[in-house]
């Protein structure tokens, strides 16, 4: 008995020494250099990843049989919408570890993605109606798909009107953590709007679930431009908490003055 | 320069370009507006 008590205690010892090891990033004075330092290298990975992406997808993917060569406007319109309900997915995770833990930094993190989801999500709405005008024969169409995208650009503008119109920050981060959780519900009906009602939008072309339905380097350009968005996400925000940190006053202009580049 | 005549043809060149004109007009302006907003809050700072 002896021994299993302590091996429980030690377990326990040990969870909550990772525990405490994890949280301590949440400190403003120890994250704030290690976005300082990250940033570069995540805005590198997107331009490498982006060079990449658009070499595929203009020079190695072939034309398409029915589109011709307006199709490829698909690298940069998927990885925009599965990015504009990525990035709301990962505000509604971070709002909940913030009204879990009551961490500010992680309202910091939601905060500072909402501006970026909001940029792909206006540019996976207009690359679709550049691509539906030639395609569908009209630019915009009230069907499903696009009407629940159109309802998560509205939920990222409402999330930044939110935090803009309340003064004192503890209060706009938990409204804002709220109406990130609640919104997160449209994420879902937007990727399965497809399946669930008849649209003209086409379905799916990558599943977790079946094969993909193009060819392999079609699907390579545009997981390339994916990872590219993805990085640039990353940079992007994690300068705008550094930003955030310093509007704040969490930390002084000054701090971190040894790596006083705005991504260094 | 064949490729960039292929993908030029078929007479939907500007809906390409336009789509990736718009993504990287809004994503450079991002940018551009962070480095301002961050050279406002750390003290100009480049």
């Amino acid at each position: 008995m002896n021994n299993l008590a302590d091996a429980l205690q030690s377990d326990r010892a040990t969870a909550t020494g990772t525990a405490r090891r994890w949280l301590a990033f949440a400190s403003a004075r120890r994250f704030d250099p290690l976005a300082g330092r990250l940033a570069p290298w995540f805005f590198a990975a997107a331009l490498l990843l982006l060079a990449a992406g658009l070499y595929v997808g203009f020079r190695v993917a072939p034309t398409d049989a029915q589109q011709g060569e307006v199709y490829r406007i698909i690298f940069i319109h998927v990885p925009a919408a599965w990015m504009s309900m990525f990035i709301y997915l990962v505000m509604a995770g971070y709002s909940a570890l913030a009204l879990v833990f009551h961490t500010r930094l992680s309202s910091m993190m939601a905060s500072a993605l909402a501006p970026t989801g909001a940029l792909f999500t206006v540019i996976a709405l207009a690359s679709g109606a550049l691509w539906g005008q030639p395609t569908w024969g009209t630019w915009w169409v009230w069907d499903a798909r696009l009407t629940s995208e159109l309802i998560l650009l509205f939920l990222y503008l409402g999330y930044m009107a939110l935090e803009a119109a309340i003064d004192e920050p503890r209060r706009a981060e938990r409204a804002c953590a709220l109406l990130a959780l609640v919104g997160s519900l449209n994420v879902p009906v937007i990727y399965f709007s497809v399946q669930w009602w008849n649209t003209l939008h086409q379905g799916a072309s990558v599943s977790f679930t079946t094969a993909p339905s193009m060819a392999a380097t079609m699907l390579a350009g545009m997981l390339l431009m994916t990872l590219a968005s993805w990085m640039y996400t990353i940079a992007v925000a994690l300068v705008r908490v550094r930003c955030i940190l310093r509007e704040r006053g969490v930390l002084a202009p000054t701090d971190g003055s040894r790596s006083g580049s705005w991504a260094g | 320069m064949g490729w960039l005549t292929q993908i030029s043809s078929g007479g939907h060149a500007a809906y390409v370009a336009a789509a990736f004109g718009i993504a990287f007009a809004l994503l450079g302006a991002e940018i551009l507006w962070l480095r301002r907003r961050w050279r406002a809050v750390s003290g100009g700072n480049p």
